[in-house]
């Protein structure tokens, strides 16, 4: 289980997140929803420890171990990994990366390369001049490369189109099914459509994360009722 | 030095040559400060009527050679030696003609002279070394390259000096019609100065050439890179494009130059460097341009790795060396797609070591 209790985040000195309690159960896929600029992926950086994204209070427990105060590598080497929303473009060419880190993770991802369609990828540099649907494939694919135990997917169906979000969906599930526990962050929803094995929903609004059932109940509430509820 | 320094010095320059990809004892030739130790031609090259001979052979038998297809203007008693090398016109060579420079002996100054001749239509693969197991002394060299009309060459050229070396070298090609000149250049080392300047003369209608040059300077050392093509030939082209790594507090200078004086000509010049360290890095590509009908471009840059790649490669398990040597790789490997495939491996493998930190 990963745990979040009492979380704040500051980002240039400013409290962006002013309290997040959350969990992630294992082969479960929980959700995280809220407003644009509402500190989400300011959240989610901090959780994996990317620099720059200062835990002020709270403690971040991974099955057991307080892994708080790691570097982010030793977070990823324990099993967290994270699905950046825009990942940058590496000067790494992409067939490295992933052969670094099947090598790394002993994982095995050639035929899923060729089922996401990302094979005449593979030779370019990474993320470099890749459309939106293509980026969060080969995101996706680098996070599965890691063999984790949780992902943490910054909006992995935002900007893509409806059949793109079906393959990524078919992905994150399996994931799941693997008992990786997941923790995606949505704005449309969209990919909560295609998705069994959901967990916990949680909505972070005004800088605190609360709790608001099953991730179903807490999209239907976000529908009905807005982020205010 | 006596007789039994000589052999250990000998295998010690070969097994080097070895380490950087380089298999002397299949055939090739070693200098070892002012002459041939070793010169091997194999039995391929020999049926095929190729003349690979050392310059005090090439000077007694192959003078007409010498004389008719030198580029630049050497004075050969001022040489101690080099080599000549010369496939005849429709012979196609693949396996690579190696070379070695060593310099072994201390304060030792080398100085030589090169020619390769491709004939029309014929195909060379070269591969040249030049290193030292000494820390002081200086290597001076002139390479003239002739390739004759739809001829083809692909060449490599490895540099790992030591601290306290000096490195003069010239490079002159001339390219007639349809030929294609492929040169990759690395240079892994640290010598006390290194000097380069390469001419490429594309004379020939539709003449090409492609120059990849990779840089991984480190310590105090002092780089001058000229690199120079002249289109005159209607149609020809060239892309001249250059990785720096510059590191610790050495001194890249690096200046890249396309002029084009005939219509239909194309080029294109990419210099881009990055900084690890408190390294000094200028960079000067220059487009000159005599005709209308001309395509030049360039594009040049310097900066060191973004935060945001490091961050990325962070959450993905790499530490800050390891992110930042997989970050070095993918610069310098770039180009490795456009490195001729007996040549491939090597090349590889060099920028794998260098991209940890140094060969």
């Amino acid at each position: 289980m990963l745990e979040v209790r009492g979380l704040a985040v500051e980002v240039d000195g400013r409290r962006v997140v002013e309290r997040a309690d959350l969990t992630v159960e294992r082969g479960r896929i929980s959700v995280l929803m809220g407003p644009n600029g509402s500190g989400k992926t300011s959240l989610l950086r901090a959780i994996a420890g990317i620099p720059g994204y200062r835990i002020a209070v709270g403690r971040i427990i991974m099955d057991g171990e307080d892994i708080t105060e790691l570097p982010p590598w030793e977070r990823a080497r324990r099993g967290l990994a994270i699905a950046h929303q825009h990942p940058p473009e590496l000067e790494v060419r992409l067939r490295d990366l992933f052969t670094e880190l099947s090598k790394r993770y002993g994982s095995r991802i050639g035929e899923i390369c060729s089922e996401l369609g990302i094979d005449h990828l593979l030779d370019r540099k990474a993320f470099s001049g890749f459309s939106g649907g293509e980026s969060k494939r080969v995101e996706l694919l680098t996070v599965m490369a890691m063999a984790p135990r949780y992902a943490l997917l910054d909006e992995p169906d935002s900007g893509v189109d409806l059949e793109s979000v079906k393959i990524l969906s078919g992905c994150i599930e399996s994931l799941a099914r693997s008992g990786v526990g997941v923790l995606v962050i949505t704005h449309q929803g969209h990919v909560l459509n295609y998705l069994g094995r959901l967990g916990r929903g949680y909505i972070l609004h005004e800088g605190v994360v609360r709790e608001e059932g099953s991730a179903l109940e807490a999209f239907r509430r976000v529908l009905k009722m807005g982020y205010r509820g | 030095m006596n007789r039994v320094d000589m052999r250990r010095v000998t295998q010690e320059a070969i097994r080097m040559a070895r380490e950087m990809g380089i298999a002397l004892e299949k055939g090739g030739t070693l200098f070892l400060d002012e002459g041939a130790v070793m010169h091997l031609i194999s039995e391929a090259l020999k049926e095929y009527g190729v003349i690979y001979a050392t310059l005090g052979e090439a000077k007694r038998e192959y003078s007409d050679i010498l004389e008719e297809y030198a580029v630049s203007r050497v004075d050969l008693s001022r040489v101690q030696d080099g080599i000549l090398v010369y496939v005849p016109r429709n012979t196609v060579i693949e396996e690579p003609i190696s070379t070695c420079y060593a310099l072994a002996r201390r304060g030792v100054v080398q100085r030589v002279y090169n020619l390769y001749v491709a004939e029309a239509n014929a195909h060379m693969v070269t591969s040249t070394g030049c290193y030292a197991l000494t820390d002081e002394g200086a290597h001076w060299s002139v390479t003239d390259v002739h390739l004759g009309e739809g001829a083809r060459a692909s060449s490599i050229m490895i540099h790992n000096w030591r601290p306290g070396i000096r490195v003069s070298m010239s490079k002159r090609a001339r390219i007639l019609d349809r030929a294609y000149l492929s040169a990759f250049y690395i240079n892994s080392s640290v010598p006390e100065r290194i000097t380069s300047m390469t001419e490429l003369l594309l004379e020939g209608e539709d003449s090409k050439a492609d120059s990849d040059t990779i840089v991984n300077a480190a310590g105090s050392s002092r780089y001058d890179y000229i690199s120079i093509a002249r289109l005159s030939g209607p149609g020809s082209s060239a892309q001249l494009l250059s990785r720096i790594v510059a590191r610790g507090s050495a001194e890249v200078r690096n200046v890249i130059r396309i002029e084009a004086s005939s219509p239909g000509t194309r080029g294109h010049i990419e210099c881009r460097a990055l900084q690890l360290g408190n390294a000094r890095v200028s960079t000067l590509p220059e487009l000159l341009s005599s005709t209308r009908d001309a395509e030049l471009t360039h594009e040049a840059s310097i900066g060191k790795i973004s935060r945001e790649q490091l961050n990325y490669l962070f959450t993905r398990g790499f530490d800050e060396e390891e992110a930042t040597s997989l970050i070095v790789k993918g610069f310098m490997g770039a180009g490795l797609g456009r490195v001729p495939e007996p040549l491939r491996p090597v090349v590889g493998r060099i920028i794998e070591e260098l991209s940890r930190g140094g060969m």
